[in-house]
């Protein structure tokens, strides 16, 4: 068994991250170092210290609410909530953060920060027409006309109401 | 002009020019990042992620976007689980209201079950439902007898709301006898029109009580079939594929087309399906092979000599008839196709014969080459 209670992550910009790794725990990843006694150096990972800093920053608030969930700090509840709400202000006004971040949930394997910020990216493209979405993402259409007009017929039900 | 009126004009003037250089600044500043397709970019995984929870119309709508998004709404979302989540993995798939709240909104859906195999389930706008089962690379096939009860008279439980009432055709594909009973209870529950069973290798006989809308059923290529027993009686069209097996058809009024194609064999079932075929009165397209009627006429001359139950309203007889047609009398006979004739000789002879002996007038021979 690994002997230090802390992990050290490197990012790609050479910043290192010492957390606890009882916090860490929650990406599958990182997990399966620690328990393959593969995480007493530093950890490489591919992810900017912005984006890195800020899964940290969600690990350990997901840990806090975690080992809180028995009490009743109606105080402490109520500023995590008021946490997640920025949070999900924050990424959903930047999308390079979102979609970063998207990414390395996905390279580190921490489900539920995966899920929430799909959830998020669904409300952004909820309700909005094909075009709207191309200009929210910038999204190229890049058919030819012929397949243009394929696609179109593909499901023209889709189209009405 | 007034100085300090030029003044004004001149400072909103040039405001505004300080206003846009700013502006552009600004998008010089984000182009970087700002322009660029980020989302795109993503693994296909997430991407599905993302679209999935979106309602059904939005999501179809994404294929619009883009060469890259054009599929994406159509990828099937994997599970892992037992055989007993095949009830709840379809349900997520026929139900439109739990696919529009939980996170698998698609037209497909894929379970893998362990060592027992797996499933690919599909549904179609058009209310067909396929399952394809993999038999998970199983060597040995166990034999199965399958009793399916399709009465639907009985009220469908609300966990599974309206979506099973849309399917009205079922295409399944390789069941065994691990899954055959989660089948059973699923399409216990469906309102089906049309029921195809195709490669169900393990199936050793199979009953089927319908007193529902059943019209169509096929069964293809399930080698191990020693009987089939059918209770459906608004049966109009039955076609089977492979080796015949024992059939027991009781009374179906309706039935007008059967089809029968199996290779040749020395099987002692033939007589219970000519049995079966002379019991059914009002068929109006029979096709069977040519050798399948061969023997009918080898084994049982009555066959045909017996027009009067079995060819009562037969309009079309196709594929080969072969010349051992003697003096019988087929009334109400139309049309008569010719295929799979070798022999011009025969033909002639044959010709002949039925025009002799079917009801004058009012038959057409046709031949191979359209003649």
């Amino acid at each position: 068994m690994a002997t230090t209670s802390t992990v050290k992550l490197r990012s790609g910009d050479n910043e290192v991250f010492e957390v606890e790794k009882q916090v860490m725990i929650q990406s599958g990843t990182i997990r399966n170092m620690i328990e393959d006694d593969a995480a007493d150096g530093e950890i490489p990972l591919q992810i900017s210290s912005r984006n890195l800093a800020k899964v940290v920053e969600w690990c350990k608030c997901m840990q806090h609410r975690d080992r809180n969930n028995n009490n009743d700090n109606k105080e402490e509840e109520e500023e995590e909530e008021e946490w997640e709400k920025k949070f999900d202000e924050e990424v959903s006004e930047d999308k390079d953060l979102h979609f970063g971040l998207l990414l390395a949930a996905n390279y580190l394997e921490i489900p539920a920060l995966l899920h929430r910020l799909c959830q998020l990216a669904a409300d952004i493209v909820k309700g909005k027409t094909p075009e709207e979405i191309r200009r929210t993402f910038n999204i190229k259409k890049d058919f030819t006309p012929e397949e243009e007009e394929a696609v179109m017929d593909e499901h023209g039900w889709a189209f009405h109401d | 002009m007034p100085y300090y009126k030029i003044h004004t004009k001149v400072y909103k003037e040039w405001h505004h020019i300080c206003l846009t250089i700013l502006d552009l600044c600004r998008n010089q500043v984000f182009e970087g990042t700002k322009d660029e397709d980020f989302i795109s970019e993503l693994p296909d995984d997430i991407l599905f992620r993302i679209i999935s929870p979106l309602p059904y119309e939005t999501l179809v709508q994404t294929r619009t976007l883009s060469k890259r998004w054009r599929e994406l709404w159509k990828r099937a979302p994997d599970f892992c689980g037992t055989i007993d989540g095949i009830p709840i993995v379809i349900t997520s798939l026929l139900d439109p209201f739990y696919r529009q709240t939980a996170t698998h909104n698609h037209r497909e859906v894929q379970l893998h079950f362990g060592h027992s195999g797996g499933l690919l389930a599909t549904i179609e706008d058009n209310g067909t439902l396929h399952l394809n089962f993999s038999d998970g690379g199983q060597e040995t096939r166990k034999h199965f007898d399958w009793r399916l009860n399709l009465n639907c008279r009985f009220i469908v439980p609300k966990a599974f709301s309206f979506g099973f009432q849309s399917v009205k055709s079922l295409h399944l594909n390789c069941v065994n006898h691990l899954t055959k009973e989660k089948v059973s209870f699923l399409i216990s529950y469906l309102l089906l029109e049309s029921l195809h069973i195709t490669d169900c290798k393990g199936l050793w006989s199979l009953f089927i009580h319908c007193s529902s809308s059943l019209k169509t059923l096929k069964i293809v290529n399930c080698l191990a079939l020693r009987d089939i027993d059918l209770f459906t009686d608004k049966l109009e069209n039955l076609c089977f594929q492979g080796k015949i097996p024992w059939l027991w058809l009781h009374g179906m009024p309706f039935l007008e087309n059967v089809m029968f194609e199996s290779p040749p064999c020395s099987d002692s079932c033939r007589p219970s399906l000519l049995q079966s075929l002379v019991r059914v009165v009002n068929v109006k397209i029979l096709t069977v092979s040519g050798w399948l009627f061969t023997e009918a006429l080898r084994i049982r001359p009555e066959f045909i000599m017996k027009q009067n139950i079995l060819l009562k309203n037969l309009k079309e007889l196709r594929d080969a008839l072969t010349n051992k047609v003697k003096n019988t009398c087929l009334n109400n006979l139309r049309v008569i196709k010719f295929e799979n004739f070798t022999n011009e000789h025969d033909e002639f002879k044959l010709t002949k014969r039925l025009q002799k002996v079917a009801s004058v007038g009012a038959i057409f021979l046709t031949t191979p080459n359209g003649e």
